[in-house]
């Protein structure tokens, strides 16, 4: 990501890139629709799209990992037919989004666990917040704690697969 | 790679302590929800009135009013039941008493639905 001539190729280069991670994430994101995970309490989900959230983080910056998360939360929207849910994710993912804008800097990529688990913190914290908008009651909130144990979890397990991915990548010299 | 933060180690258990607090404060939560259990009486969806049934004082009954007629409703011992009712079929006074989270007394004819408060 150094200051790279915006050469032709470059841009070619980049969009192709966020083109593949958009489809990855896609198509976890289908994957894991199919998967129950503890259907009795909503709300908790694997949240394994983050994982391509956090790649495209460390690995591409900012702008490139905004412009994936935006378009797969309008694409998932559409998929799953819900305008309410693209509201959840998109607050869900902009919070997820600044948190990790901010940890990138500090933690290193072999922790990158750690910027996982609070991007997940931030992500349920973003939605939770949504549905006391949309329920029009704070009583929601006294579900936060179970969500942030949940995040806890699975920020881990999914930061733990994005920074097995991306030590490994750096091995293969891929990218 | 140098700006390492923390050790592993240490992370470990700043998380564990926010699972701690995190589960310690969903217990918390989980208890304090299970003693009170509130009652919601609407009208033609709307609240008109919430009844805390642990609330300590006892038996009461009140009546509710709505442009169709009269539902009476009447709370004992932590339960709620109507009472009494003007409605033609009155099947919300056949219901009997409603104690938890089952299927709430609806007085159809009247718009009048008795339920429990989410999360309670």
């Amino acid at each position: 990501m150094k200051s790279q001539a915006n050469t032709g190729k470059n841009i070619t280069r980049r969009i192709a890139k966020d083109a593949v991670l958009l489809a990855i994430a896609l198509i976890i994101f289908i994957v894991e629709a199919q998967i129950p995970f503890i259907p009795s309490v909503p709300g908790i989900k694997l949240g394994l799209s983050n994982v391509v959230s956090l790649y495209a983080m460390y690995k591409l910056g900012k702008s490139d990992t905004l412009m994936i998360l935006l378009l797969r939360i309008l694409i998932t929207g559409i998929y799953t037919g819900q305008a309410v849910s693209i509201l959840f994710s998109l607050s869900g993912g902009m919070c997820c989004f600044l948190v990790m804008l901010a940890l990138v800097r500090f933690i290193p990529v072999r922790q990158a666990w750690v910027t996982s688990i609070f991007a997940a913190i931030a992500h349920n914290i973003g939605q939770i917040t949504v549905a006391v908008f949309i329920l029009g009651s704070v009583s929601v909130l006294l579900y936060l704690p179970v969500l942030i144990v949940s995040a806890v979890v699975t920020g881990a397990a999914t930061g733990l697969v994005a920074q097995g991915v991306m030590i490994r990548i750096e091995k293969i010299r891929l990218s | 790679m140098s700006s390492r933060t923390f050790k592993t180690g240490t992370w470990i258990i700043i998380f564990a302590v926010i699972v701690a607090v995190s589960l310690g404060a969903a217990v918390f939560i989980r208890l304090i929800m299970k003693d009170r259990r509130t009652a919601v009486i609407t009208v033609d969806s709307k609240v008109v009135r919430r009844i805390d049934l642990d609330a300590p004082y006892g038996d009461y009954t009140f009546t509710i009013k709505t442009s169709e007629g009269y539902n009476t409703v009447q709370v004992s011992d932590g339960k709620i039941r109507m009472l009494d009712a003007d409605c033609r079929d009155r099947i919300c006074v056949d219901h009997g008493w409603l104690e938890d989270n089952t299927l709430p007394i609806v007085c159809l004819p009247h718009k009048v639905v008795i339920s429990f408060e989410e999360g309670s």
